[in-house]
């Protein structure tokens, strides 16, 4: 279990996630290193992103934002090109949570490709 | 137990307006309107006696009918002739009626209709409706009532473009009907008032959106959240323009360009992140804090002078191998070409010309220089620069975002290059095309 990961369940898991106010560029760093190498763990907590992520981040200001997305989606489409990418098959049925035809947006339609193939 | 009185004749002195409703269940004419703060339709009826007042809409021409209840003593029934008069604007026609007032004296519903249609272009009307009724011959007062009215240019645009997702719920006799917000329609009309055609309209709305008060740079991403925060980032300033320009049944387009960051990890990547200096609508400096940058502003990149500075700037980021950020703007399609509305940081529309709009629904990388002039009319003039890692006089400025090393919270900003100089030296950018 690396730092990475305790960082990004922290930030979107823990008791303290979406009340304690947390770089965005720290998320970014922690789901970087999980997303470097595929592995169990990091499978798992990518599906986590996709299937039980339900809140809303804290973040400074000053650590740059996220523009065209909210930061969640960001998490979700990283997520989502990711275990597509490890494994698609495997991952299909939580990578369909974001591809609803009704979804216009970034996140619904990159879902929708990588599902299509 | 007695039967309810019948008093045809006599002067109804004690019936008077209780409520007027327009967009009744089963009336299709009037838009639905939603409150950004509680995400429901706006009661109906809109306007109660010494209680609510609020707006309807409808399209440009059309006839309304109300619904009017009255106030009467309980247990009795009355036939009388009802109307209202307004100054100015259509009152209501002279409709004959039976009242029953239950136990609590309040009447059912009549249904009158406007004396004209509305007028036949986009206009708000503030209505005050003197209500009266008729009975053997004789006028008697019901009250009075006041009304905004909204009126647009066309139906409006499905809401399912432009809100989020999934929608709200409402209930069984207003649910598939399409909506908009209150404030939404009413900036509009006062907007584009007497405007007819789509082009007008849009550069109306681009040219007036910032007396609302509405920020770039809040952490909003839907319209309704917008509404409420007072402001956004460019992924919720699309989805409003586009809402906004709804309200009057113009349809536009919302497109993302996102970075296309190479994968892997060379000394040399084009690019990583849009650089922009414009501090967005209603701000006076980007929010983003201060960070240093590399500028290069001339050809050849691999020996231009390096300026330095620490300055706020918003970067919009890619990520290696990825799809990830960038920014959001709108497409009118005007005549045989397109308008590019900017509305995070503009104030004006941009004609574009030998310009495809690419597909929203397969993100591609598109080349800008294949574009028409979108590179020259629009992108060099939103995008003051673009942020790579490159080789300049023996130096390596390699950007590292997010920072290596886990969870330090930190980004190294590479060489950022003025976006004409990436075309001088003979360079291109591609982006991703995306809703």
């Amino acid at each position: 279990m690396s730092g990475a990961h305790d960082y990004l369940r922290g930030a979107l898991f823990s008791p303290t996630a979406g009340v304690t106010k947390r770089p965005w560029t720290g998320i970014l760093a922690a789901i970087d290193q999980v997303t470097s190498a595929q592995s169990p763990e990091s499978e798992e907590l990518l599906h986590q992103v996709l299937t039980d992520y339900k809140g809303k981040l804290q973040l400074d200001d000053d650590a740059g934002h996220c523009h065209a997305m909210p930061p969640e989606d960001l998490l979700r489409l990283i997520a989502v090109q990711t275990l597509a990418g490890w494994d698609l098959k495997g991952h299909r049925n939580a990578i369909s949570l974001h591809a609803n035809p009704a979804r216009r947006d970034i996140l619904g339609t990159i879902a929708r490709r990588v599902l299509r193939g | 137990m007695p039967s309810p009185s019948a008093t045809p004749a006599a002067a109804p002195s004690a019936v008077s307006l209780a409520s007027v409703a327009f967009a009744y269940a089963g009336n299709h004419d009037a838009i639905r309107l939603r409150d950004p703060a509680t995400d429901q339709l706006i009661a109906t009826p809109e306007w109660v006696a010494k209680g609510a007042s609020n707006p309807a809409a409808y399209v440009r021409g059309t006839r309304p009918s109300v619904q009017a209840t009255f106030s009467g003593k309980p247990g009795s029934t009355i036939h009388l002739t009802v109307g209202a008069r307004s100054k100015p604007g259509p009152g209501l026609t002279l409709t004959d009626a039976t009242l029953t007032f239950d136990a609590t004296g309040h009447s059912g519903p009549v249904n009158l209709q406007m004396e004209t249609a509305l007028p036949g272009a986009i206009s708000s009307l503030q209505l005050h409706w003197d209500w009266y009724s008729i009975v053997g011959g004789q006028e008697t007062s019901l009250g009075s009532s006041a009304h905004e009215i909204l009126v647009t240019l066309a139906p409006l645009t499905d809401p399912v473009e432009w809100a989020a997702h999934p929608a709200p719920v409402d209930p069984p006799d207003q649910a598939g009907m399409r909506w908009t917000y209150l404030p939404l329609i009413r900036w509009t009309t006062k907007w584009a008032t007497g405007l007819q055609d789509s082009k007008a309209i849009c550069d109306a709305i681009i040219a007036q959106v910032g007396t609302t008060g509405l920020k770039y740079g809040i952490g909003a991403w839907t319209v309704r959240n917008m509404l409420n925060a007072g402001g956004g980032f460019c992924g919720g300033w699309y989805r409003l323009f586009q809402a906004l320009a709804g309200t009057q049944g113009v349809e536009v387009e919302r497109r993302s360009y996102l970075v296309d960051w190479p994968a892997g990890a060379p000394t040399t990547v084009k690019w990583c992140a849009i650089v922009v200096q414009n501090p967005g609508l209603n701000r006076t400096e980007p929010i983003e804090g201060s960070a240093t940058y590399h500028d290069a502003d001339q050809a050849p990149l691999s020996k231009c002078a390096v300026a330095e500075l620490t300055t706020h700037r918003y970067r919009f980021w890619g990520l290696p191998g990825k799809i990830a950020d960038g920014h959001c703007i709108n497409f009118l399609k005007n005549g045989d070409g397109w308008i590019l509305y900017d509305s995070s940081f503009f104030n004006h529309g941009i004609a574009l010309t030998g310009f495809t709009l690419p597909s929203g629904d397969d993100p591609k990388t598109v080349d800008l220089k294949s574009q028409g002039n979108l590179l020259t009319a629009y992108f060099q003039n939103a995008v003051g620069f673009m942020l790579g890692s490159l080789e300049n006089s023996g130096h390596s400025y390699v950007t590292e975002h997010p920072a290596p090393g886990g969870t330090v919270a930190y980004t190294r900003n590479g060489l950022t290059v003025k976006t004409q100089v990436v075309f001088d030296s003979g360079d291109t950018i591609r982006f991703y095309w995306s809703t």
